[in-house]
């Protein structure tokens, strides 16, 4: 059993680090199991613990495939193939604990798929257009000139190829670290610093942005 | 051209991408599509056995005993009919299943389906007789709660019956497993023709929070008198579990006789608030949702909450933990405003920072599960006015408040925001009293 959050707030009376994420933790601790204790449940036919995984990384999932892809509706077929996939085959999981980075990858091939489906329908000369595209996307607190900016980078996103994109917007976008996307592009951190470099000159050449990485 | 370079992630410039619904939509769009799929795979093996041989196919799966209905179904178990089974059933009644299995209740029996999914059948007995004849093969496991005792099962025909004494176990065919704090070694395994009865915690040993009230101003002495009365209405009821049979039933040799006292007794002397409420609450109908959490059964634990109510569990709740626990149990099943009101006593029961974090948890229920940006500003802004908030909670607070604000479209607040950390800092001397501010 983790800790009390009777404990966890005495801690923090006696000045102990406290963070927005460990308060949360704080309270999900008594009772939320592990990804690797989810998996374990899984495979012995907990349905319970399948929507508890579900839940626990949807928002992940789903986020991913729309960033991506661009597109909602896409974006939720993905998604569910994504989960379907994985329940499916979670028996061959190694690494229970890994459960995030594997659905990241499961995630990034399909969206993949996608991308290819895409340019063949582009090629028979279907129109290829998204509904959610970062400009789209841009929250209320955002500025006009930054609105600007991200529809500009949604137009070089679009020349630039699928690998490259994925990675760019993984890292760029999605706030994930170098390894989480090698991992999640299943190649090396050399492969993806360099798709990450050509997408930030291209960038910068064509749309006149500049975005910092965290 | 942008004025200056764009700070990643850009993801913090954007409406986020998931919101509750939507994975509540999706799960719901996902279970559809593995059914389905699920009923695809079956009929693709059908015709694939088929193609096989018809015959064969059918001549092993019979000497196999499988029940064809039972082994290929992915979803609920629905009754004959088609429809599917849930809540409570009707006294008198009796359920008959696609796989042959039933479920009969007595005249004046109180029994509700809990759940009933591909893995399991749970059926909560609150008093009266059940009698369950399980066809075996599918995999699914039956399970009964009936106060002291679990009965679980895969394939058998079995009675179990509640009274206000006891739980009595009795079964026809097959073997169960009995479970629970009071069945000897915590299970038993009981064949056809062995019957247990097993005393009922609930109506044995349910206390009222008067009588731990009592424990808590220092009333040793009852609390000692207290405990000598249960062990003697435990004899009584042990005494009536293993009394006279009905003509021709075996029973398990000392099965009542040597069902012992599944806790230790309470010393002599002040005993413990927590740890009186607990003891006396484990095995009753109200703490069975604890027992559960314990063991990690969160549908369950979840389950037999709602059957008791959970803004009756609210009020009962003696401490600040277990309402966390009530409010994370609530937001796992997906009922945040059943959450918010655990949340709610916990901030108004709860004492320094224990408080303080059932406020801010109110305000992140209600800004991400629940979509109420202004309600959850209001919660951010009493933890960072609560006088016991640590400052690094104020902090987060603060943040979130500012988001709440925004995404309420309260922009005059938010350009008058900057000026907040001063207003709460002088405000903060108000301690608790923000606790009543809450939405």
């Amino acid at each position: 059993m983790s800790r009390s959050a009777r404990e966890e707030a005495l801690d923090t009376v006696q000045g102990a680090p406290v963070d927005e994420d460990r308060w949360v933790q704080v309270l999900r601790a008594p009772v939320e199991p592990s990804d690797a204790e989810l998996v374990r449940r899984i495979r012995d036919g907990d349905r319970w613990a399948e929507k508890a995984l579900y839940r626990r990384h949807a928002s992940l999932v789903l986020g991913t495939a729309v960033r991506l892809l661009r597109d909602r509706t896409e974006a939720e077929d993905v998604a569910q193939e994504t989960f379907l996939l994985a329940f499916e085959s979670i028996g061959q999981l190694r690494d229970a604990e890994a459960v995030r980075a594997w659905l990241l990858r499961i995630v990034v091939s399909r969206v993949h798929r996608r991308f290819r489906r895409r340019r063949l329908l582009r090629l028979l000369g279907f129109v290829d257009a998204y509904d959610e595209g970062l400009a789209q996307a841009a929250g209320p607190e955002t500025t006009p000139e930054q609105r600007a900016a991200l529809a500009r980078i949604d137009r070089v996103l679009d020349g630039l190829p699928a690998p490259v994109r994925i990675a760019w917007t993984l890292r760029f976008v999605l706030g994930a670290s170098l390894e989480e996307v090698a991992a999640a592009c299943d190649c090396s951190l050399a492969t993806v610093k360099r798709r990450i470099a050509a997408a930030q000159r291209r960038l910068q050449a064509e749309a006149g942005v500049e975005v910092l990485d965290g | 051209m942008a004025e200056g370079p764009l700070p990643a992630p850009l993801e913090r410039l954007m409406r986020p991408a998931a919101r509750e619904d939507d994975v509540a939509r999706l799960w719901r769009s996902l279970s559809a599509r593995r059914a389905a799929r699920s009923a695809r795979s079956a009929t693709a093996w059908r015709a694939w056995a088929v193609a096989a041989g018809l015959l064969a196919v059918g001549t092993a799966l019979v000497a196999r005993g499988i029940s064809w209905s039972s082994s290929t179904h992915a979803g609920p178990l629905m009754l004959e009919d088609g429809s599917r089974p849930a809540g409570w059933v009707a006294a008198g009644a009796t359920l008959r299943f696609e796989d042959g299995s039933s479920l009969q209740t007595g005249a004046d029996t109180r029994a509700e389906l809990v759940e009933n999914d591909a893995g399991r059948i749970v059926t909560a007995l609150r008093a009266g007789r059940v009698r369950f004849s399980v066809v075996g093969g599918g995999g699914r496991r039956w399970i009964v709660e009936a106060g002291a005792v679990t009965v679980e099962v895969v394939g058998t025909r079995f009675e179990v019956e509640r009274t206000a004494r006891d739980v009595r176990v009795e079964v026809h065919h097959g073997a169960v497993l009995v479970r629970g704090a009071r069945v000897p070694d915590g299970v038993r395994r009981l064949s056809a023709g062995e019957r247990l009865a097993v005393p009922d915690t609930a109506t044995a040993e349910g206390e009222s929070p008067s009588r731990v009230a009592d424990v808590e101003a220092g009333d040793a002495a009852n609390e000692v008198a207290s405990n000598q009365q249960r062990d003697g209405d435990r004899a009584s009821a042990e005494t009536t579990g293993s009394g006279p049979r009905a003509s021709g039933e075996t029973v398990a040799r000392g099965e009542a006789d040597d069902i012992e006292p599944a806790k230790p007794a309470v010393p002599r002397g002040r005993v413990p608030l927590r740890s009186v409420a607990d003891a006396d609450r484990s095995g009753s109908e109200d703490g069975a949702w604890r027992q559960w959490l314990r063991e990690g059964q969160w549908a369950l634990a979840w389950a037999r909450l709602e059957a008791v109510g959970v803004e009756v569990a609210v009020e009962r709740a003696t401490d600040v933990e277990e309402l966390f626990q009530i409010a994370t149990l609530a937001r796992l099943a997906g009922r945040p405003r059943q959450a918010l009101v655990a949340l709610e006593r916990a901030a108004r029961i709860g004492s320094g920072p224990e408080a303080a974090v059932a406020l801010f948890t109110h305000g992140r229920v209600l800004l991400d599960e629940l979509g109420r940006p202004a309600d959850a500003a209001r919660s951010f802004e009493a933890v960072a006015r609560h006088a016991d908030a640590p400052a690094d909670l104020v902090e987060a607070a603060r943040g979130r408040w500012h988001e709440a604000l925004r995404r309420a479209g309260l922009d005059e607040e938010v350009s008058g925001a900057s000026e907040a950390p001063e207003r709460d800092r002088a405000s903060r001397t108000e301690g608790r009293e923000a606790s009543a501010s809450l939405p």
